[in-house]
């Protein structure tokens, strides 16, 4: 369209039945959209003339208008609900001061795109499981369509990997496998008028990691504010989890310190709140997998004359709870000396390198 | 820099956002929020909420992540530590430090502290910060191929009162404090480097003191030779 071009577009009903037609208008290469939607009587003419929908600003079923600038773009009418058999045909007329142009195009049925499985979250636990969903785009709707009905056949490649039970797979044990499946569904390539049915085998690939051990990912200490009592210390030491070839575990996982439950602190008589209960390490760093954070404090002393003062526990060892089963250790880190004066991990009082690992 | 300020109130038991308290398991957990206010009343945003617990004594997980959104307002969850809790915000790069830390401290700090109990929501607990300190701000590069270097780490000392502050680093080598109107050691280590301590360039002297006004830039060069240096600039 320009000053001396206009576009007329029309959509026929060649139907015996009213028909629900939607022209979608593309520009800006592709990333704006401008879409109509209209029943059509059978046997009846849609006329759109594009130049008034620019001129006039005319909001489309999202509310949305053209740019009055625009001159180009492409365009494709659908009938939803009918993806075989479609009834309406369309035609355009570019409009010129001397010439006139007719022609004929066609719609496209809906159908589907080539289908994929779909793993959420695509990483499993040792012994956790996770639907497997078939999944294909829509070439009518450009949403994802759910064919996991039309799949049967599932399984994997590498049974100590993982295992299926229908579309539902199991990690047991460490390592890479593939999820297959096979179907047939209605395809169509979002071009040609017809869809046809084809057969499909999707595979997708399952990680499934075991956390084995840990490494120190920093270690932060300082001295803390106790107003007029005494000052305290507090040691921040965050291990990173690890599986046995050294890659970051990538999912929230259980753990828990095997430590004494009955500590008291000398600061204070508090009992000492420890992590000996299984816990989700995501519960205490949100969003941050792979990771988490152990700290020590003895708490302020109660008394001016209360230092030095805290508590000790000989053999700090950090478990990994799994689905199934009992914790295993992944890191024993050995005798804590948590004073108010000074902070003790493994005899280390001026903090662990980065990398630091340690003996399960 | 963002990194960092992290790294600085790691130490300390930051709190849950309010997102995954539902995904949560312990159900005993407090809930607490409250605006980060500055000297003057205007919120402030950005920043990392922390949490001490002053009369218990704790070895295991560490909450973390709370950050105050553009508003200041901020939500986090606690476990119901038993006795005084106590709270605080940080925003090193705008000269906001975690005055948990002792060295951190300038005695102006009006932490406020809460008692806890199991299922306590606690509302309207706002932090309100002193007057912004000074800033130092650095990276830590090899001397002789300025990257960075990782696993370096930073010891912060103060003489009075007796405090300490030690971390590693990022692996880009980066820090930021707030640094009060005191006297401060600055030492920077790392395997197979030689250890680096700050040194004023007019008269050689250890301690670094910085005014509230002060925005200072370090660049620490390590050395594998006995050599090093840094060369400090306002």
């Amino acid at each position: 369209m320009d000053s001396t071009h206009n576009s007329l577009i029309s959509v026929t009903n060649a139907g015996k039945k009213p028909t629900d037609a939607v022209l979608t208008f593309h520009y800006n290469h592709g990333q704006n959209q401008y879409e109509i939607r209209r029943t059509i009587a059978a046997g009846d003419q849609l006329w759109l003339n594009m130049g008034d929908l620019v001129r006039n600003q005319l909001p489309d079923v999202k509310g949305r208008t053209l740019p009055a600038d625009l001159t180009s773009g492409t365009y494709e009418i659908r009938e939803p609900g009918r993806n075989n058999d479609p009834s309406v045909f369309e035609g355009k007329i570019i409009v010129d001061k001397a010439y006139g142009h007719l022609a004929y195009g066609c719609t496209t049925c809906c159908a589907d795109g080539y289908p994929g499985i779909q793993a959420d979250p695509d990483i499993l636990e040792w012994n956790a499981s996770d639907d497997l969903y078939v999944i294909a785009v829509n070439s009518c709707t450009g949403y994802n369509d759910d064919l996991t009905g039309q799949f049967s056949g599932w399984g994997t490649d590498n049974s100590s990997v993982a295992t299926m039970n229908s579309n539902q797979v199991t990690g047991v044990g460490p390592g890479t496998a593939h999820a297959l499946s096979s179907g047939s569904f209605n395809y169509n390539n979002g071009v040609s008028k017809y869809c046809q049915i084809r057969a499909a085998n999707p595979s997708n690939v399952t990680d499934v990691q075991v956390p084995d051990h840990i490494e120190v990912l920093t270690d932060v200490f300082q001295t803390i504010n106790c107003g007029s009592n005494p000052s305290t210390q507090f040691r921040t030491i965050t291990y990173r989890l690890d599986d046995a070839s050294g890659n970051i575990i990538r999912f929230p996982v259980k753990i828990r310190e095997n430590v004494p439950t009955n500590l008291t602190t000398s600061c204070n008589g508090s009992t000492v709140l420890t992590g000996a209960t299984c816990y989700l390490n995501t519960t205490a760093v949100p969003y941050t997998v792979g990771e988490f954070a152990d700290g020590l404090s003895p708490g302020c002393p109660n008394s001016p004359s209360n230092s030095p003062c805290g508590f000790t526990f000989n053999n700090q060892q950090w478990q990994y709870c799994p689905i199934v089963g009992q914790p295993t250790s992944i890191g024993t880190i050995g005798r804590d000396v948590v004073q108010n004066t000074l902070i003790s991990v493994d005899g280390n009082t001026i903090g662990f390198p980065v990398g630091t690992k340690f003996p399960k | 820099m963002a990194i960092y300020q992290n790294l600085q109130v790691w130490l300390l038991l930051s709190a849950l956002t309010a997102a995954p308290i539902a995904a949560q398991p312990n159900l005993d957990w407090s809930t607490v929020s409250g605006q980060v206010l500055d000297a003057h009343g205007r919120p402030v945003s950005e920043a990392t909420i922390s949490a001490f617990p002053l009369d218990v004594a704790i070895s295991g997980p560490m909450p973390q992540g709370t950050i105050s959104d553009e508003s200041g307002r901020y939500k986090l969850s606690l476990p119901p530590f038993t006795g005084r809790t106590r709270l605080s915000a940080a925003k090193p790069r705008d000269g906001y430090p975690d005055a948990q830390g002792l060295l951190f401290a300038t005695g102006e700090e009006k932490m406020p502290i809460i008692h806890l109990a199991p299922r306590a929501k606690l509302d309207h607990v706002d932090i309100v910060l002193g007057p912004p300190d000074g800033i130092l701000e650095g990276r830590v590069v090899d001397k002789a191929t300025h990257t960075p270097i990782r696993n370096a780490r930073i010891t912060l000392h103060r003489g009075s009162p007796e405090s300490i502050y030690s971390a590693s680093l990022p692996p880009e080598g980066t820090f930021v404090f707030a640094l009060p109107r005191a006297p401060v050691e600055l030492s920077v280590s790392a395997p197979g480097y030689t250890p680096w301590k700050y040194s004023d360039n007019k008269d050689g002297g250890r301690w670094l003191t910085l005014s509230s006004s002060d925005h200072i830039q370090v660049t620490v060069e390590l050395s594998r030779s006995e050599r090093d240096s840094a060369s400090p600039s306002h």
